[in-house]
């Protein structure tokens, strides 16, 4: 406890003074104007209406601002200077290079500032060169809320293996659109590993599956501490999301005397009998399954091999 | 065949949503804006669409894979999305998905522009386990499932030798159900940004779980008794709570917030008829009596609770940032303990005396588990860029799980509801802490190209398991370049090398078993896979071209490898690749077409033994491979612009899997046919455009999943063995099955 309070005290006096030492903002000048913008960039102009950015209504975004230039700076100069891209300091935003998608993520965190994107300095996608841009697309209609299918797409241009897995027979209802990536995982950074929008991965998946949190009065310790040391949570050819096909998933763990170290499996005469036949019930079916049923943990007086 | 589904308990929310809709707009109007109106004065709109769908299903559609998640049998559903906005002052949506479809969906959000945000959401998730699953028990759904007496008492009466004959008799009139349960999930969220830069945030949840799913219970531990498979009731209600304020503007961000969850479970627990006797007895391990009833413990009601904070100071020198956040978490769980069984005939035990009424709750050693766990997290991180073209990154983690819950100790337990083991056994709470301090370094390589190289130290500490202290080292690299306008190339490599100081692998029998008494033994050489010794290997190499504008194709490479060096048994080693290839192409507006394929390779090597241990003939080995070859591609094709179009996709997954097994005594035959599926799916579709603001689409889709495994190939619901005698198990057939499904559907579509 005490080790907790020292570690909390010194997080918060370190955010304090380093926030007091921060350098000023400074102002900028030399805004051209949005009619200015809209004589070379009509073709933008539609699209920059019908954006949420446009609402002078909200005084906080662009539109109830400096227009274009909220985002891609004061324009002046690119005016001056007979425009073309980058001149006069004019910040395109769109998906570039990592060097420069520094500046393209911090226009939009001048307004984007909130709990979902402070951890995005240091992320695993920002430290790889990607922005804003990369995943946003700003010059466009708004998408109505709650349409999951694009996102999920905007995810697999890189994280191929995930496509794949949601097509297993055992998956979440990700491709029937009842979820989302960004229901486990925050794209714009975590505390935690892997994205996960949690303290840790097995309370993301409480959030859902709170039947399972327990704490049980006979815990299975691997439970515990990390629900991927057997599921696979994006998809497996396995059902129930597993890592591997009982009886032989459980037996990389658990190889004592009982019947756990057994090897179950037809003899080389056996080969087209059905295992039902040939096999007991620790073998076929759900295998170790049929039984230990309370695999999570039990809460039964009984229930220390989780029979119960 | 339509099946009914459980009435659903947040019915009153849709209602509510109908009246909402039509009341925020007047509502919000009534309050004039405060922002400056434009010159016309603000200015109101109202659009959307409006959608109706008819469908007709034909071919096998009986397996409930393939309504898993779904509910595609309706024959009209429909779709809404309506949008009212005063310019600049509010908008107020609604958008309804699947309507009328047990997967619905329905939204309301509004947002009173700078002030006031609020969402509310309802919606409906079956989950469909198995159609038609046959049972001799009655009460499904409940927490008592009963064998009619008559059958119990005829079964008691039975040899062994003449139980399958007898119990197919029974099982001649079993009752078929529907395993699946429903999901009902409202939430309301209230984001108040009308004091930027201060917000706050409510959002409030409630989701009702009912229905059935797979369980089962087990009679003894050979196949005398064996096991039966259940309808376990689900009757879950989760309640949750989110409040945050928060403070952003640069350059500080703090923030507060508080979450609770609270699960209730309206069955504590699961009583179930002992098919094979109509009276309580106890038996030797081998013999064929025991309890005439059994009791399970469901999931106990359980509540968490956490309180976070996060800070961000940006905009420090040499444009650097610190982010710090800290989360105490509560889990608790009391639920009252049931009694050591439901067995009246259990009534003595070497360690407690006689009498000893194992049924009653009077004889436990604590009513309460008094379970319950701490939770702390702390993350600091430190970025900076110093200087072009240099970054940096520091970042110290801690996570811990302190599992504070009472321990208990029992004089002993009752096996599988049928005899007394006097073996007395603690429960043992088992606790880890993690901790990692880590630091990268990136330089932007030219002008387009940058490269990371990181390192992380995580340690970790447990208590009551066999590995007390684990360290892991991660060193690992980033490469990524957008040299030309035509090509991106991301390549990562990452090792983790985990050292552990000791395995003790009778630490956990150990802690659980009071006494010198004889226990099981744990092979000495076994190494748990999570903590073992280990080296891990990942690469991760894509690449996109774009050789012309119109044409993006990409190639990604996955590697990993798991080496568990100094592992004997156990888990040794464990590898993947995946392969893809990706190709868009859009030569005009009129036509675009597109394709991906992968392949996905997994293997792993186990080895085990069975007693006694360490004996070369006792020595087995499996390697599991799986296989998965998946396709797809689609076109999109504008016959006659602004007014036809036709859309068709297609994706193929094909998944081979099979297990070697190698043992010197018994010369074991391998499974060839392991979780084996193809899946293929195809959707088609015109859209015809008329009357300026109508849409009549057309499709087709089609479905066919095979899922092929050892346990499908020759199942029965009452296995016998190979001399006719009953094999351990009742089963009701709820592994997944094939489906072959035709959907033909109109849909008409209304623009305003």
């Amino acid at each position: 406890m005490r080790q907790n309070l020292f570690i909390t005290s010194v997080g918060a006096c370190l955010t304090l003074f380093l926030g007091l030492i921060v350098s000023p903002c400074r102002a900028d000048n030399g805004y051209a104007g949005t009619e200015s913008c809209l004589e070379c960039h009509e073709d933008k102009h539609g699209s920059y209406l019908a954006d949420v950015h446009s609402n002078q209504g909200d005084p906080r975004t662009p539109g109830a601002m400096h227009g274009c230039e909220s985002c891609h700076g004061p324009g002046q100069r690119h005016v001056d200077e007979g425009g073309g891209k980058g001149v006069g300091g004019i910040l395109s935003l769109s998906a570039q290079s990592p060097a420069l998608s520094e500046q393209t993520s911090n226009a939009c965190m001048k307004c984007h500032l909130n709990q979902r994107l402070a951890f995005w300095s240091g992320s695993a996608h920002e430290s790889r060169g990607l922005s804003c841009a990369s995943c946003h697309t700003i010059h466009t209609e708004k998408i109505a809320q709650g349409t999951r299918r694009s996102y999920t797409d905007t995810c697999f241009q890189c994280h191929k293996r995930v496509r794949a897995e949601l097509l297993r027979q055992s998956h979440h209802p990700i491709r029937e659109g009842k979820m989302k990536c960004g229901d486990c995982h925050n794209p714009h950074g975590t505390a935690s590993d892997k994205l996960v929008d949690a303290q840790s991965i097995n309370l993301k998946c409480f959030s859902c599956h709170a039947d399972v949190r327990g704490p049980f009065l006979w815990a299975h310790p691997p439970v515990v501490e990390d629900c991927l040391t057997c599921h696979s949570p994006h998809g497996s050819t396995h059902n129930g999301l597993l890592n591997g096909k009982a009886p032989y998933l459980c037996q990389r763990c658990h190889s004592n005397t009982g019947h756990a170290g057994d090897l179950y499996a037809r003899g080389g005469s056996q080969d087209n009998q059905s295992v039902y036949r040939v096999l007991n019930n620790r073998a076929f079916y759900r295998a170790c399954l049929n039984c230990h049923v309370a695999v999570h943990g039990s809460n039964h007086p009984s229930g220390k091999a989780l029979l119960r | 065949m339509k099946r009914a589904l459980p009435q659903p308990q947040l019915s009153f929310v849709i209602p509510m949503f109908s009246l909402v809709v039509w009341l925020l707009p007047a509502l919000c109007s009534a309050e004039p804006s405060s922002s400056a109106p434009t010159e016309s004065g603000p200015v109101t709109e109202f659009g959307g669409t409006l959608g109706l769908t008819l469908r007709t299903i034909d071919g096998e559609n009986e397996s409930a894979k393939y309504e898993e998640y779904r509910d595609v049998q309706e024959p009209i559903s429909g779709e809404a999305f309506l949008s009212f906005e005063r310019k600049e002052n509010f908008l107020v949506e609604f958008e309804g998905r699947d309507i009328a479809e047990q997967d619905q969906f329905l939204g309301l959000f509004g947002n009173w522009y700078g002030k006031l945000k609020v969402n509310l959401t309802y919606d409906e998730i079956p989950h469909r386990y198995a159609y038609n699953a046959e049972t001799l028990y009655r009460g499904s759904g409940s927490s008592r499932l009963q064998v009619d007496d008559a059958v119990q008492a005829d079964l008691q009466a039975t040899s062994f030798e003449d139980r399958a004959t007898r119990l197919q008799s029974a099982f001649a009139d079993a009752a078929k159900e529907d395993l699946e349960t429903f999901r009902e999930k409202a939430q309301a969220d209230i984001h108040l940004v009308a004091f930027h830069p201060f917000t706050f945030r409510m959002e409030v949840g409630r989701e009702d779980r009912n229905g059935t799913k797979p369980f089962a219970g087990a009679l003894g531990l050979n196949n005398n008794a064996g096991m039966v498979e259940l309808a376990q009731p689900v009757n879950y209600d989760t309640t949750e709570m989110k409040l945050l304020g928060e403070y952003a503007k640069r350059p500080f961000l703090l923030n507060f917030s508080y979450y609770l969850s609270r699960f209730r479970n309206q069955d504590d627990a699961l009583t179930w008829d002992n098919p094979f006797r109509i009276t309580d007895s106890t038996r030797g391990a081998g013999g064929a009596d025991g309890p005439s009833k059994a009791l399970t413990d469901l999931a106990p009601d359980n509540t968490y609770h956490s309180l976070s904070a996060d800070g961000v100071a940006m905009d420090l020198p040499f444009r650097s940032q610190f982010s710090a956040s800290a989360s105490w978490g509560w889990m608790k769980q009391d639920d009252a303990l049931v009694p050591y069984t439901t067995n009246t005939a259990i009534t003595e035990g070497a360690t407690v005396g006689s009498p000893f009424d194992a049924f009653d709750t009077g004889n436990l050693p604590d009513q309460h588990p008094n379970a319950q766990v701490e939770t702390s997290n702390y993350n600091f991180t430190f970025t900076s860029k110093p200087v072009n073209p240099l970054r940096v990154k520091a970042q110290f983690k801690r996570y811990e799980y302190d599992n504070e819950t009472d321990e208990i100790l029992f004089p002993g337990y009752v096996r599988v509801d049928s005899i007394w083991v006097d073996k007395p056994v603690k429960n043992v709470p088992t606790s880890y802490k993690k901790t990692s301090a880590g630091g990268e370094v990136g330089i932007d390589v030219l002008k387009n190209a940058r490269l990371n190289l990181g390192y992380t130290y995580e340690k970790k500490r447990r208590r009551n398991r066999e590995v007390l202290r684990q360290d892991d080292h991660v060193l690992g690299g980033s490469f990524d370049v957008k040299a030309l306008d035509w090509l991106d190339l991301r390549l990562s490599y990452h090792r983790t090398d985990r050292d552990i100081n000791n395995y003790n692998a009778d630490a956990p029998l150990d802690a659980y078993y009071e006494g010198n008494l004889p226990r099981e033994e744990q092979l000495p050489s076994l190494r748990k896979y999570d903590e073992a010794d280990m080296t891990r290997d990942r690469v991760q190499f894509l690449a996109t071209v774009y050789p012309v504008e119109s044409l993006a194709m990409s190639g990604s490479y996955t590697y990993g490898r798991d080496d568990f060096d100094d592992s004997s048994f156990g888990l040794l080693e464990d590898e993947h690749y995946i392969a893809s290839l990706d190709a868009d192409f859009a030569p005009s507006e009129r036509f675009s077409v597109f394709a991906f394929y992968s392949r996905e390779n997994y293997k792993n090597k186990q080895k085990a033994s069975l007693v006694p241990f360490d004996v070369s003939s006792s020595i087995w080995r499996a390697d599991n491979e799986d296989v998965i070859d998946t396709f797809g591609g689609g076109f999109k094709v504008l016959l006659v612009p602004r007014t036809l179009d036709l859309e068709v996709s297609y994706s193929y997954s094909k998944v081979d899997g099979e297990i070697a097994l190698k043992n010197q005594a018994t010369d074991p035959s391998d499974f060839g046919t392991v979780d084996e599926t193809t899946y293929h799916v195809l959707d088609s579709k015109l859209n015809y455009r008329f009357l300026k603001n109508f849409v009549l689409t057309l499709g087709y889709a089609w479905e066919k999943f095979d899922y092929d495994d050892f346990n499908t190939e020759g199942f029965t619901n009452i296995p016998v063995d190979d001399t006719g005698v009953y094999n351990g198990a009742l089963l009701m057939g709820t592994l997944p099955e094939d489906y072959d499904v035709n959907v033909f559907y109109t849909k008409l579509t209304y623009r305003f």
